[in-house]
């Protein structure tokens, strides 16, 4: 097997997921698994860490040194920082109040064309002149701009997405695009969606993790003009960005056979994936959804779920049938029980999975204990499954 | 009128529907019965063909007149075409000078639910391309002229016809016979007439003619538009009639005279050069006695020179029936099989039982030049029901029957045969440059190992592949071995083990070969000490060799020269519980080291090395590279071929001490580790032992690794009987593996000998 093009896809969950990550490269790493990987996927937190690891040629050391102050420094300073010390925030506050009070317009027309209509008269200008007011007025700057602003200066500079500093390695960052609800990937062949086509200039690495990583409920989505090639047509589009687990959290979608490169974009069928999943695993049953924010959360969190536990069952099937040689996920809410040899040392499951999914600065004891469970948990399976990696 | 079968009443009406549809282009114009054969009819009709007419081809009328001759089975049995004339004779595809020939293989062409219209869809096309005189495009194989048979002699063409011949004009020479039985001939070989010496050449012989250009289409009838045919293509009455009077001295008075005819009339396929078509001219007896006379008498008898003109003007050409083998002209029907692959090769088969003799046959009708038997059982009655073997073989010993029955189908394959039991010498005794491949069909535990213990001392440079049923011969397993690949079936069928129980442990297959528990129980024919054997019948034996065959064969085409595979495969007539039917290992080899102790030979996987090289990138990253480490051996040691298995080592437990000093290797998880990985080999691959490093100095044991060593022998719970030591020496820098193999019971000598001599790093 030692000839299998290997996928390695680094799912969400924020900085709970780097340092989860960060343990999961460290085992492959030891492996030599690393070095062979063809295609690195992230997506959101998984993002971030991809894309440190691909856009530089350090020694491995280098990088884990890196990740580990990252997640001590934490990201959401690094926002307030743009925000405020920059010329960011006039921005903001522009876009915010044309932005703002034009969806209100918008909106109120849009409700209006609706009570119209529920008396058969429905005037087609009444929609056309709300789509243009909010076509107006794009949230040209945001929170998550000022996230991008930050990854730049700290991480990723003017670097773009073709740059990859690791030898023959695919990378691809996914989001998700708001307006045509399908995949948005940006990636070092190309980026963009199936809809719209592949964006004509390539994508700052910044950009792409800004808008992979802006988790819907905390960060704006990144929302801009694009200029798109499809069949060899030029066409300028806005595009709405966001996070990309809402559409694959675990960001195997670009790797699985069988997809036509003429409907998606980065497509990179593989023989063997690795999925490292920073999700939490079962739910203790304490929610307890009564009103609308909750039962909203609690929705949106089951089809997420849903989504999840299906694409872990269509690899298994795929692995079963032979479309791929295997798979690998190392999980950190994985039910320790069920692991087929379990470290005498192991990082339990109880110890880590409280921490939550945002970009606070993180302690060295939970980025200690988060990187050695997801270091345990890949070794273990590599040993038992994929040894001949 | 003539009475009508079902069938000609469609016809007529389906005729009928054609002429009326057709604006005139076709008409029927008269019924009429068969006066030679009961129930066909005549249909005559008359057919528009001024549209066809071009310049090129047939010099087609406005109208021409066909014939139809219906079977009273139609639309079963299909129609055959006429013209009501002969103008059109010497064209290909008109036989007989007449008869249409509308379809290559009737067989699969014609379709009867299409009747007259699907009919008459191929004669518009076949005249179409008459007309443009594309019947014969360059670019199809020829139709081969015809000859009607008249002799009831069967000639067998084996031999090419001479190289080069066309270059000269017209060969003539001697054709080289076989006398197979009274009315059989097998053509063997050709010698030019400048080349036949003095000497008798022993075996029958028959004149022959090959032409330099196509002769006719059809090949007359009648004696003297032969001789015309053959002046015509350059050959002077003369040397006809010399050639006649040469070959009526030749044969036996009683016996005919044969001349064989070849004109560049055939060939393999679109574009290939034309070889000669051949027919076979038999002359009777007494036309030779008329010859002989003419000879004996220097052309004086009267009587004979009348007799013989009488011949030559009125008597027929008796033509033989000749049945191509030639190579230059006929595609073998396994071209391109995987059997094929076995052309000309030289083949050992191990074991000549159940699968042996099936794959016996195949091996020899796939044109292997050599195939040597090797049995030493006699054949039992019982056996008869899925052997090859017949109840005269009774008592006899199974590879000479065989050899028998193989020789017996007349291929040209050298079958030998060898005896002798293979559990006491099985490859070693051969010299593998005389052979291509083994196949070892003995399904036999003892002859494996031997074969395993012979490869140790000797290399296998030809692949081998070894094949065997399930005891209900349900599932079949093939191994094959490639030349490069280090170890023997032993050891292939151990890695094959490993793998399947790590991949498709719960497959019913893998269920089958390794069973959990020892659940088959042992079938004996002839109850009492007899040797057991397998349930299974004749159609479930060759079922399996044939495909076993077969996937080793595919093997070995696409295996690298250093891999070996074990497929595994249910019969297809089993209810299908899991989606693959077949299971497929392909492996390379382990390492091989040398145990420094006992002389054993260390087989180390490359997973193994792949943990250790992982371990040791750990250390370095967490500690450093001059820390040792180190943890647990998992393979098996076997005594009986003296090979420790390494299979995979472990990390150290989260209990061990590593200092640059000392690895002292813990025991926490280490149980349960155990556990596992027995149960998940099927008790295959378990703990044998400890590795650790020496990150800067060589692979020796310290004071301190012996003591480990009694420690784990002697002082704890259920100590094993032996344990392996692997020091891996320099593992900072070029890193040697060193294996030591320490037994319980001579340890406390040698712990105390080597403390005497005071240890040493």
């Amino acid at each position: 097997m030692s000839s299998s093009r290997i996928g390695l896809a680094l799912s969400g969950g924020g900085s709970r997921a780097i340092a989860f990550h960060l343990g999961c490269l460290r085992a492959l790493h030891d492996r030599g698994i690393l070095d062979k990987v063809a295609v690195l996927s992230g997506v959101s937190g998984g993002s971030v860490i991809a894309a440190l690891y691909a856009y530089s040629d350090e020694p491995f050391e280098a990088f884990a040194r890196r990740v580990e102050a990252a997640l001590s420094r934490g990201m959401v300073w690094g926002i307030a920082r743009e925000t405020l010390l920059s010329f960011e925030l006039p921005k903001i506050v522009v876009a915010t109040i044309l932005a703002g009070p034009a969806a209100v317009l918008a909106r109120t027309l849009q409700l209006t064309g609706w009570l119209l209509s529920l008396v058969k008269l429905r005037p087609k200008w009444l929609v056309t002149i709300a789509e243009q007011i909010l076509d107006f007025a794009p949230r040209f700057a945001s929170f998550t701009t000022a996230f991008e602003r930050h990854l730049v200066r700290c991480y990723f500079g003017d670097r773009r997405m073709d740059a990859v500093g690791r030898r023959e390695l695919s990378v691809v960052i996914n989001a998700a695009e708001l307006r045509t609800e399908t995949a948005f990937r940006y990636g070092s062949v190309e980026s963009g969606c199936w809809r719209f086509g592949r964006l004509t200039d390539t994508p700052h690495v910044a950009t792409a993790v800004a808008a992979s990583a802006a988790f819907p409920a905390f960060l704006p989505a990144l929302d801009h003009y694009l200029t798109f090639t499809k069949n060899g047509v030029e066409t300028k589009h806005r595009v709405i960005v966001t996070d990309g687990g809402v559409y694959d959290n675990l960001g195997v979608s670009c790797m699985l056979p069988g997809r036509s490169s003429e409907f998606s974009t980065n497509v990179f069928p593989v023989d063997f994936i690795i999925a490292c999943d920073a999700g939490q695993g079962m739910p203790s049953g304490a929610r307890r959804p009564t009103f609308w924010m909750s039962r909203m959360l609690a929705t949106v969190i089951t089809i997420h779920r849903r989504t999840q536990t299906l694409t872990q069952s269509l690899l298994h099937r795929m692995a079963a049938s032979g479309e791929i040689q295997g798979f690998l996920m190392p999980y950190l809410g994985q039910r320790d029980s069920a692991l087929p040899v379990r470290p005498a040392d192991l990082v339990s499951r109880d110890q880590v999975i409280d921490y939550p999914t945002n970009f606070n600065p993180m302690s060295k004891g939970n980025i200690e204990k988060l990187s050695k469970r997801g270091e345990q948990l890949t070794r273990c399976l590599v040993d038992t499954y994929a040894p001949e990696l | 009128m003539p009475e009508l079968s079902r069938g000609q009443q469609l016809a007529l009406l389906q005729l009928a529907d054609i002429a009326d549809n057709s604006n005139g282009a076709l008409e029927v114009l008269e019924l009429a019965a068969e006066s030679k054969s009961e129930g066909y009819v005549w249909v005559h009709l008359s057919l528009e063909t001024k549209d066809y007419r071009t310049r090129n081809g047939l010099a087609f009328r406005d109208r021409e007149r066909i014939s139809l001759h219906v079977h009273p089975d139609f639309p079963f049995k299909k129609p055959d075409i006429y013209f009501k004339h002969t103008r059109f004779i010497g064209t290909p595809h008109v036989q007989w000078g007449s008869s249409i020939c509308l379809y290559q293989s009737g067989e699969t062409e014609y379709e009867p639910s299409d009747g007259m219209f699907g009919f008459f869809d191929r004669v518009e096309q076949w005249m179409r391309a008459a007309g443009k005189g594309e019947l014969d495009p360059d670019d199809a194989p020829l139709h081969p002229p015809v000859a009607y048979t008249t002799s009831s002699t069967t000639f067998v063409v084996r031999a090419d016809t001479p190289a080069g011949m066309a270059d000269d004009g017209i060969w003539i020479g001697r054709a080289d016979l076989r006398k197979v039985r009274g009315d059989r001939f097998d053509l063997v070989g050709w010698t030019k007439l400048d080349d036949w010496g003095d000497t008798d050449p022993g075996h029958p012989i028959a004149a022959a003619i090959l032409f330099d250009k196509p002769l006719a289409t059809e090949f007359p009838t009648k004696v003297n538009d032969l001789i015309e045919l053959v002046e015509n293509a350059g050959l002077s009455f003369g040397l006809l009639y010399s050639l006649l009077r040469l070959f009526s001295l030749v044969g036996s008075e009683e016996e005919p005279a044969y001349f064989v005819l070849g004109a560049p009339m055939r060939r393999k396929a679109a574009g290939e050069p034309l070889k000669p078509h051949l027919t076979v001219w038999e002359i009777g007896p007494d036309t030779l006695k008329t010859l002989r006379a003419m000879v004996r008498s220097k052309g004086e008898d009267e009587a004979a020179r009348d007799e013989l003109v009488k011949w030559m003007v009125k008597a027929g050409v008796r033509w033989c029936d000749v049945l191509e083998d030639r190579p230059e002209i006929v595609n073998r029907r396994d071209g391109g099989t995987l059997l094929a692959a076995l052309s000309e090769k030289r083949v050992l088969l191990l074991g000549c039982g159940a699968l042996g003799s099936a794959v016996a046959e195949m091996v020899l009708r796939s044109g292997a030049a050599k195939l040597h038997l090797v049995d030493y059982g006699i054949v039992k009655p019982g056996i008869l029901v899925r052997q090859r073997y017949a109840d005269s073989d009774i008592g006899s010993e199974k590879a000479t029957a065989l050899q028998a029955h193989l020789q017996a189908i007349g291929l040209e394959c050298l079958v030998t045969v060898g005896k002798g039991n293979l559990a006491n010498q099985a490859l070693s005794r051969f010299d593998f440059k005389e052979w291509d491949l083994v196949i070892d069909a003995t399904a036999s535990a003892s002859a494996t190992h031997r074969i395993e213990e012979e490869l140790k001392a000797q290399s296998l440079p030809i692949p081998m592949l070894s094949m065997s049923v399930s005891a209900a011969a349900e599932n079949g397993s093939v191994l094959v071995k490639m030349p490069q690949y280090r170890g023997g079936p032993h050891h292939i069928a151990r890695q094959a083990k490993l793998e399947a129980l790590a991949k498709d442990a719960g497959h019913s297959l893998a269920k089958a070969f390794w069973p959990e528990r020892e659940t088959v129980t042992v079938f004996q024919p002839e109850p009492g000490c007899s040797a057991p054997t397998f349930i299974g019948s004749a159609a479930d034996i060759d079922h399996h060799a044939a495909g076993l065959l077969n996937i080793g064969l595919s093997r070995i085409e696409s295996l690298a020269p250093d891999a070996a595979s074990l497929d595994l495969v249910a019969a297809s007539w089993l209810r299908a519980d899991d989606s693959k039917r077949r299971l497929s290992y392909t492996f390379k080899g382990y390492a091989r080291h040398s145990e420094q102790r006992h002389g054993y030979a260390v087989l180390r996987s490359d997973v193994a090395a792949l943990d250790m090289a992982s371990e040791l990138r750990r250390i370095a990253r967490t500690r450093s590279d001059r820390v040792e480490t180190g943890g647990l051996i998992f393979g098996e040691v076997d005594d009986a071929h003296q090979v420790i298995w390494v299979d995979s080592v472990s990390g150290p437990p989260p209990d061990s001490t590593a200092t640059e000093m000392q690895f002292l290797c813990g025991t926490a998880g280490t149980k349960e580790l155990n556990a596992f990985k027995s149960v998940a080999s099927g008790k295959s691959s378990r703990f044998i032992g400890i590795w650790h490093t020496h990150p800067i100095s060589r692979g020796r044991p310290s004071q301190d690794d012996l003591n480990a060593m009694l420690e784990l022998l002697h002082f704890q719970e259920f100590p094993p009987r032996q344990v392996v030591m692997l020091i891996v020496g320099y593992a900072a820098t070029r890193r040697e593996e060193n294996y030591y193999l320490y037994r319980r019971n001579e340890f406390v000598f040698i712990a105390r000998h080597e403390e005497e001599d005071g240890g040493q790093q």
